[in-house]
């Protein structure tokens, strides 16, 4: 898979998000949907995504990844042993707190963890990439007891972003890798 | 000696429960496991598959501060992790002990309340280098819960007598902390409400006008041990057989609930099951 178009836009429902963030113990989203080459994104924190952005951290993310993106999956930073995307979140022995990924979201925004599940529809995947600024194991003990209402909000987001990706696609494009 | 009945159950039981747990520890890559039940008058029943880190928890009192030893009222049914217990004590203590000298970096532990007014709990835990364990655990959280249910039912049958007569009374032995100490799985109440307020604000609820469906629902005991259970099994067969009733009882129970929940099919009733649970209502 080529991912050649990215579109970024945040008309979502603002109020909602931070609804799940406070059931969740989390501070941010992004709401990545992958759709025959084309990455749609939606984010509440423009200043994360910017960092990975700038840096080129989505060139290693496995979530972007035509072969680990064929199953539903919840995956945290420790779920892969893809060695390129260690070495990118900085999880390999060498780099670990000193650069990398998870280094930037600890040291500028201090985020503690994040979270990616992963949906598949039809030939649509869904990723959510929740970070967290708290103890990343309070974190996954949500994920593990509150599944119910994450899948409750995934779903209501995926029914938005369906109805509100046409009309948005127009906005902002950008290209995200070249050939 | 009250640490001597403390140890008991790991003196007598540390291999079977080490052998009942090998298809659990097969699959996650568990290297120790603990067993738990605490009725409803305090009465504790352990057993530790290792018996020098039982003997280790005896020896340092760890058992003052771990919160998974508690009164059943200060427990909830659910997973957690040890690490994200806030309790500093608990964690510089048993928890690095554990860690550094008995090899157990990633655990968690599953509590479940008994019909009796108790709970049971069981605690695994892993080595370092393991991180199979918490990725099964996040995708396959239901499929872990069977398999730890299904434990609980085996092990019961092994420990039934003990259960009835060599019982501890965990409370002197625990001291204060034992009445007041919040579980490791807890639902604290202000997280419910957020749960609540989401539900009602993703339109949960619906337009059925039952948007006192969360606040006033009420489900006889009976009902939510089906519940809880069918969750899991998707099988009322395998309720009636855990909970020695009748298939047609449990069919009956069963269509109460929906009716009570006001489900329109059984997709409807696992979704809305799986959300009393998060509310701790299961």
């Amino acid at each position: 898979m080529k991912i050649d178009k990215l579109f970024i836009y945040d008309n979502i429902d603002q109020q909602l998000c931070k609804d799940i963030f406070k059931v969740l113990s989390c501070n941010s989203l992004w709401i990545m949907n992958l759709n025959n080459d084309v990455l749609n994104m939606v984010v509440t924190d423009q200043s994360i995504w910017g960092d990975y952005w700038d840096k080129k951290y989505y060139l290693h993310d496995p979530i972007l990844n035509a072969e680990s993106n064929n199953d539903d999956a919840i995956l945290n930073s420790e779920s892969t042993d893809d060695a390129v995307w260690e070495i990118s979140l900085g999880t390999d022995c060498e780099s670990f707190n000193q650069c990398g990924f998870l280094y930037d979201l600890y040291k500028i925004f201090n985020v503690e963890e994040f979270v990616s599940i992963q949906k598949k529809i039809g030939t649509e995947n869904y990723c959510f990439r929740f970070f967290t600024k708290n103890n990343r194991f309070i974190f996954m003990n949500k994920l593990l007891n509150d599944m119910a209402i994450i899948k409750h909000f995934i779903n209501l987001m995926i029914n938005k972003i369906q109805v509100e990706l046409p009309k948005q696609r127009a906005i902002n494009t950008l290209s995200l890798k070249e050939n | 000696m009250l640490t001597d009945e403390f140890f008991l159950g790991t003196k007598l039981y540390h291999n079977k429960l080490a052998e009942l747990c090998k298809p659990l520890a097969d699959y996650l890559g568990i290297t120790q496991g603990v067993y738990v039940n605490i009725d409803k008058n305090s009465r504790f029943f352990g057993i530790y598959t290792h018996s020098g880190l039982g003997q280790r928890v005896v020896e340092e009192e760890y058992y003052k501060t771990d919160p998974f030893l508690v009164h059943p009222n200060n427990i909830h049914n659910g997973f957690a992790l040890d690490n994200a217990s806030t309790e500093q004590e608990f964690k510089d203590t048993f928890l690095y002990d554990a860690t550094i000298n008995f090899n157990c970096y990633h655990s968690f532990v599953y509590t479940e309340k008994t019909s009796d007014g108790g709970y049971y709990g069981f605690a695994f835990a892993t080595a370092k280098d393991n991180y199979r364990m918490n990725n099964r655990l996040m995708n396959e959280t239901q499929i872990i819960k069977k398999a730890i249910r299904d434990l609980n039912n085996k092990l019961s049958l092994v420990v039934e007598k003990d259960l009835q007569e060599n019982r501890m009374d965990f409370a002197t032995l625990k001291g204060d902390l034992f009445h007041q100490q919040k579980g490791l799985v807890f639902n604290e109440q202000s997280e419910i409400k957020s749960k609540i307020h989401f539900l009602e604000k993703a339109g949960f609820l619906g337009n059925s006008g039952d948007q006192s469906f969360l606040a006033n629902i009420s489900l006889s005991p009976q009902e939510i041990n089906c519940l809880r259970i069918y969750l899991t099994t998707h099988s009322i067969k395998k309720v009636s057989r855990d909970l020695n009733l009748a298939v047609t009882t449990v069919a009956s129970y069963v269509e109460n609930i929906k009716n009570k929940l006001n489900c329109n099919n059984k997709n409807d009733l696992f979704e809305k099951g799986e959300i009393l649970c998060s509310l701790g209502r299961l």
